[in-house]
């Protein structure tokens, strides 16, 4: 029975999301119209003409995979970094003091400054993976921060008194508290260092990735490359969070963080 | 094993809860500590336990102990189902086939694979019920032991403590006179300052009735 309505829910909420990309491809059809200009804006069709193309050539396939493993990296490199900062952050003092003003200004500077910075520091291969690291690092480490300070306070005293030990009391307690708050970070996360990433790309003009072909596509004013090349930026990050998200549910399940049910209060 | 608090004194914001409190607790069977609400029982509880420190005085006999606590509230590890909230608190070994067997006790086998959540308020106590005593500890703190729970659930639960810490020291708080009437041997009437002694092993207990 409970399968049942979970599946005609899977399938309402298919359903709706086709409704709503079609909707929005109508929108885009209907601007193309309106615009009449395609070096403006260009027409679904045409974009998912020059995808079929693009799709056929050994390049776009080098360039999707180096882009994402650059981009992957630096997501990766940012969630263990954020992560082990906002430990530091909530078990040592000291931790706190030296790593806050950092982690402030991580925040606050624009990634136009960083990655601009980062093309005279280094290679510019790396630029991108260095761009990912610093958006995610922040992200990461507020939402783990706040988890671990969420973690309720009554269930700690409860492992306290069954002598969980250390790691008893991080792995039955802290972790599944933590998790929720880890799940939204790496999400936000995901998306944050496509857009740092790919920015990166972009103004390193980096051959075989994705942000060096829109900024090609843009100097030549190829606006059907340009709209088809942000459209397999926008897939392969909203594809990589599905995955993401899959993983730390499985994980989650696996570990017993987490039942992998929604909770219906008696 | 005999417990002994010495002129213990706690509060809270400037609250006095405990003032200069003295109790000297026996080595086994039930003592009840029985009184108005926020007059500082789990306050004491927290302080055998080892929860929260005294502002002055001291608790001596609960170094090295064993302790299971019934919290007042439940909890229960809201991601682990029934059985695993009780085998978190087990050894290792057959810690499977044991909690099992305390949820088979507390008449909930057909739960084990339930979360938190999905069970009612009577079952998740009966639940940290089985938890408390499947820890075994050496000394039983047991908070509102019986909240939630309907009449004939209490009977049993009420019956298995008895059972299952024959010869340990169980101190009890509650507001149900007959539970403290049925589990007790001794029970303190107490306001946080003053103790007085209201009824103890087969005496006056038509006190409580």
């Amino acid at each position: 029975m409970i399968s049942i309505i979970k599946s005609k829910k899977i399938l309402r909420r298919f359903f709706v999301g086709c409704i709503s990309i079609t909707f929005w491809i109508c929108v885009w059809q209907w601007a193309y119209l309106a615009v009449g200009e395609e070096i403006l804006v260009v027409s679904p069709l045409e974009v998912l003409n020059r995808l079929g193309v693009l799709l056929r050539h050994w390049s776009f396939w080098m360039t999707v995979i180096l882009s994402m493993f650059r981009i992957l990296e630096g997501f990766l490199l940012g969630i263990f970094l954020g992560t082990g900062f906002a430990i530091l952050t909530e078990v040592s003092r000291v931790g706190s003091a030296l790593l806050r003003p950092v982690i402030g200004i991580m925040k606050a500077t624009p990634v136009a400054s960083f990655i601009i910075l980062a093309l005279v520091w280094m290679k510019s291969s790396q630029v991108p993976v260095f761009a990912s690291v610093l958006i995610v690092l922040p992200i990461l480490w507020a939402n783990v921060s706040e988890g671990i300070r969420k973690t309720d306070r009554s269930l700690l005293q409860m492992a306290e008194m069954y002598r969980f030990g250390r790691v008893g009391t991080v792995k039955k307690v802290y972790l599944p508290s933590v998790l929720p708050y880890f799940t939204a970070a790496c999400t936000t996360g995901m998306g944050m260092a496509w857009k740092g990433g790919v920015a990166a790309e972009v103004l390193s003009s980096l051959p075989l990735s994705l942000g060096g072909e829109i900024y090609r596509s843009k100097i030549y004013l190829e606006t059907t490359d340009l709209f088809a090349w942000t459209a397999v930026v926008i897939l392969l990050s909203v594809l990589l969070e599905r995955a993401m998200l899959c993983a730390v549910k499985a994980a989650g399940v696996r570990f017993g963080f987490y039942s992998g049910e929604g909770y219906d209060e008696h | 094993m005999s417990i002994e608090i010495r002129s213990a004194s706690k509060s809270y914001h400037g609250a006095a809860v405990l003032n200069n409190f003295s109790l000297s607790l026996p080595s086994t069977g039930t003592v009840c500590l029985f009184g108005p609400s926020g007059c500082g029982k789990t306050t004491i509880l927290n302080c055998i336990a080892g929860l929260e420190s005294l502002d002055s005085g001291r608790i001596i006999g609960t170094e090295n102990l064993k302790i299971s606590y019934l919290f007042q509230e439940d909890r229960l590890l809201p991601w682990n189902t029934a059985l695993k909230n009780i085998e978190a608190v087990l050894p290792r070994k057959n810690s499977r086939a044991l909690a099992a067997e305390w949820l088979r006790l507390v008449g909930l086998e057909a739960a084990a694979d339930k979360y938190p959540c999905q069970l009612s308020g009577g079952m998740r106590r009966r639940v940290a019920i089985a938890r408390a005593l499947a820890y075994g500890g050496d000394l039983l703190l047991l908070d509102e032991p019986f909240q939630r729970l309907d009449a004939g659930s209490k009977d049993r639960m009420m019956e298995l403590i008895e059972k299952k810490t024959e010869g340990k020291l169980k101190i009890l708080v509650t507001h149900d006179k007959k539970a403290a009437d049925h589990l007790s041997d001794i029970i303190y009437h107490f306001d946080g300052k003053m103790i007085k002694i209201l009824d103890n092993i087969n005496s006056e207990r038509q006190h409580y009735t």
